[in-house]
């Protein structure tokens, strides 16, 4: 289930993933790619609940051992499966194609394949045809003129012209796709339960890899805030988790946009990057930093990740703090700064 | 009876030539021409990923990247596409580096088995007197064969990075093959990004896209389409908005994700350097494309001036981003003899040598210097007399 040594440091109540109506934040920086967290929250949000326990089963010792943040875990964390209600997600890829994720999710021992038959797992391709220039492309998954897998995806995004077509009315098209997603999960849901017991609407999990995408391609950062602030209500009224990816680093701070000429805002003066990376801190209730260790590379430990409260956090229990990480081929651990294995 | 069935070679889908399949991640690799870059990539480029290469000011040894990759696609009988607005790409393509077997082509002469095999005996036949450990090793077969009979290479498999000569030009008959195109981009065009994506697209979807079914016809087999984009985003470079460049390297890993290609950007990043802290709008395409290195040749820099007078190296060479497709860490740190097991080791160094252009771990050389250590004993002893109290004190810290 994901990484364990991350689960057992976020300690949220009752050993869940995820507590309930939560936004994560994940800023990263080129030297400390933060996508790997992505990869926990995918693969632990599908074994969560009562399906969850044979496929936590399979997972080898290997996944087992990484226990030695938390010496005394306690008794919820340290059954075989998290409990929680059971999670659909739904992951808008705008960095990599379904391919990766199907990939890395094997690795570390989910089939997304099988999740995505029972409709808990819907993958929304952003990179295929999103961008303006993507318009000479004759083949582009989805499309009538290539042939369907089994890997195509459930929702291309369109075209986005910047420009002559305005930021704000893109994401709203986006948002009702997102919308029908959630609704489709609670209506589908009620006609698999009738097999053998009835089971409580799937809880959504929606996940943006790499939102600065849409930034770079000239989107309004206060449309896509808007955006993502109705996909944080429409998922936190049904008790689930957002998770974006953003990346922040330094430098890109006094980045600035050609204004989106179509905006009826008035005030439309380009606005900096470091505005939309505060504007996106606003919806965080837990941000989650990457960054490369000051004192440079090193082969033990690939980073840093700092867990810091968002505005939106009203938590008692969630303490900031800071962890060193090292990423494995199957895995990653988390561990106090200075107790790397290698060290102890 | 197991299941337990043996995978036997000619069951699995056969490579496009000149690839090979990464021992991490089971990817489909294709060398960048340097074999030294491609070990620290991880083996090679991926196919279906971006390598942005961040050229040095004041030199031009990114050009030398950009003919290693294009002469190794040629090499390896790849279509290769390059584009470039800045110059006539012919005359640039001119000064690509020769590889062996291109010899093949001079003479066409297809010899007999027999002598091939009369060839091959006595190289065989020989056997090794020490360290039988060796043996079974495979020989390194640029430096053993002779360029005379090098048809019978073209019949067996391509090698995967070839052995380059800087020194001699390619045939020019090479250059004429219908696999080699090339765009120049003129500057009437309103939006050079869309319109060099739209022939792209145009050439990679025709034929080298994993979307449409394999080409039954003919028995024509999967190749590999190369792309190389030479000095994007210099100031020649028209864009209708700022965002055009970003929208092009996003459109583009789209494009090449479902396809039998890789790229190679090269991007004149030091124009966009304002101060010591690295341009913003370089990152933000560091982080649209797949892989990142970057050139700071000795001449060029500011900071490592006094490093010009190191005569082993040109320049440092960095790694800002590993190709990182369909697995958590990049193969390069399981793979690369150069990096070691570090994930991005920064302590890589250039140097173009008179035949090859190397990238190797940087080491600062002894302290004092390794060209002149000793003074040479004089045969004149009057002059001896006045250059040895000279010379007394460093001699009494030599050891």
């Amino acid at each position: 289930m994901g990484y364990r040594s991350l689960h057992s440091a976020f300690h949220f109540p009752q050993g869940r993933v995820f507590p309930g109506q939560c936004t994560f934040l994940i800023t990263d920086a080129l030297a400390a790619d933060g996508s790997f967290l992505l990869h926990h929250f995918i693969t632990s949000a599908l074994q969560v609940g009562p399906s969850g326990t044979s496929s936590t089963e399979q997972l080898g010792t290997a996944m087992r051992r990484q226990l030695h943040l938390h010496s005394k875990p306690d008794s919820t964390s340290s059954a075989s499966s998290a409990p929680g209600p059971d999670y659909q997600v739904i992951l808008v890829g705008l960095a990599q194609i379904f391919n990766h994720y199907l990939l890395v999710a094997r690795k570390l021992g989910v089939n997304l394949m099988t999740y995505r038959e029972q409709n808990r797992f819907v993958f929304v391709d952003g990179l295929s045809r999103l961008a303006s220039v993507s318009d000479s492309r004759t083949l582009v998954p989805g499309q009538a003129n290539v042939p369907t897998t089994a890997t195509t995806p459930s929702y291309v995004l369109p075209t986005f012209h910047h420009g002559d077509q305005s930021s704000q009315r893109y994401l709203d098209d986006l948002l009702r796709e997102i919308l029908s997603f959630l609704e489709q999960a609670q209506s589908s849901d009620s006609t698999q339960a009738s097999s053998d017991k009835p089971s409580s609407p799937l809880t959504p999990c929606l996940i943006f890899d790499d939102i600065s995408v849409l930034w770079n391609l000239g989107m309004d950062a206060n449309a896509i805030v808007q955006f993502l602030l109705a996909c944080k209500l429409a998922v936190e009224s049904r008790d689930g988790a957002l998770i974006i990816l953003v990346h922040a680093d330094t430098c890109l701070a006094s980045q600035q946009q050609s204004t989106d000429r179509t905006t009826t805002d008035t005030n439309a003066f380009s606005k900096g990057y470091d505005y939309f990376i505060r504007s996106l801190q606003r919806l965080a209730t837990i941000v989650l930093q990457t960054e490369p260790l000051t004192s440079g590379h090193s082969r033990d430990v690939h980073g840093q990740l700092s867990m810091l409260r968002g505005p939106q956090c009203y938590s008692k229990e969630f303490k900031s703090r800071v962890l060193h990480y090292k990423i494995y081929d199957n895995n990653a651990e988390f561990f106090a700064p200075g107790f790397s294995s290698a060290v102890l | 009876m197991s299941s337990f069935k043996k995978r036997v070679a000619s069951n699995q889908p056969k490579l496009p030539p000149g690839t090979k399949l990464s021992s991490h991640n089971g990817q489909v690799l294709v060398s960048t021409g340097v074999s030294s870059l491609d070990d620290v990539l991880g083996g090679g480029l991926p196919v279906g990923s971006i390598l942005l290469v961040l050229s040095d000011r004041k030199t031009n040894y990114s050009r030398v990247l950009t003919n290693y990759f294009v002469a190794q696609g040629l090499a390896s009988s790849h279509h290769v596409h390059v584009a470039s607005v800045e110059e006539n790409i012919r005359p640039m393509l001119k000064r690509l580096p020769s590889w062996c077997p291109e010899v093949a082509l001079a003479n066409t002469k297809v010899p007999e088995p027999r002598e091939i095999e009369a060839e091959q005996s006595p190289a065989s036949s020989e056997k090794l007197k020490i360290a039988w450990r060796y043996q079974n090793l495979p020989t390194s077969s640029h430096t053993t064969t002779p360029a005379g009979p090098r048809s019978e290479r073209s019949k067996g498999p391509v090698p995967f990075c070839e052995n380059f000569d800087l020194m001699q030009p390619v045939n020019p008959e090479v250059l004429d093959q219908p696999n080699l195109t090339t765009s120049s981009l003129d500057s009437s065009v309103n939006d050079h990004y869309q319109a060099l994506f739209s022939q792209l697209a145009g050439l990679v979807e025709n034929g080298f896209s994993s979307l449409a079914p394999v080409p039954a016809t003919g028995g024509r087999d999967r190749n590999i389409i190369r792309l190389a984009i030479h000095d994007m985003a210099s100031p020649l470079w028209h864009s209708s908005s700022p965002e055009s460049c970003f929208a092009f390297l996003h459109a583009l890993r789209g494009l090449l994700r479902f396809s039998f290609a890789t790229c190679m950007i090269t991007v004149p990043a030091h124009l966009y350097q304002r101060g010591p802290q690295k341009s913003g709008f370089i990152r933000r395409m560091e982080h649209l494309c797949d892989a990142v290195v970057e050139l700071e040749s000795f001449a060029g820099s500011r900071g490592t001036k006094a490093m010009g007078d190191l005569p082993k190296y040109h320049g440092f060479f960095y790694v800002h981003k590993q190709p990182l497709l369909n697995s958590l860490v990049p193969s390069s740190t399981r793979l690369s003899a150069i990096t070691g097991t570090q994930l991005s080791a920064n302590n890589l160094a250039f140097k173009q040598k008179r035949h090859k252009f190397v990238i190797e771990t940087f080491y600062l050389p002894p302290e004092g210097g390794v060209s002149e250590r000793r003074v040479a004993p004089s045969k004149d002893g009057s002059q001896s007399s006045t250059s040895s109290v000279q010379n007394k004190p460093p001699q009494s810290l030599d050891f």
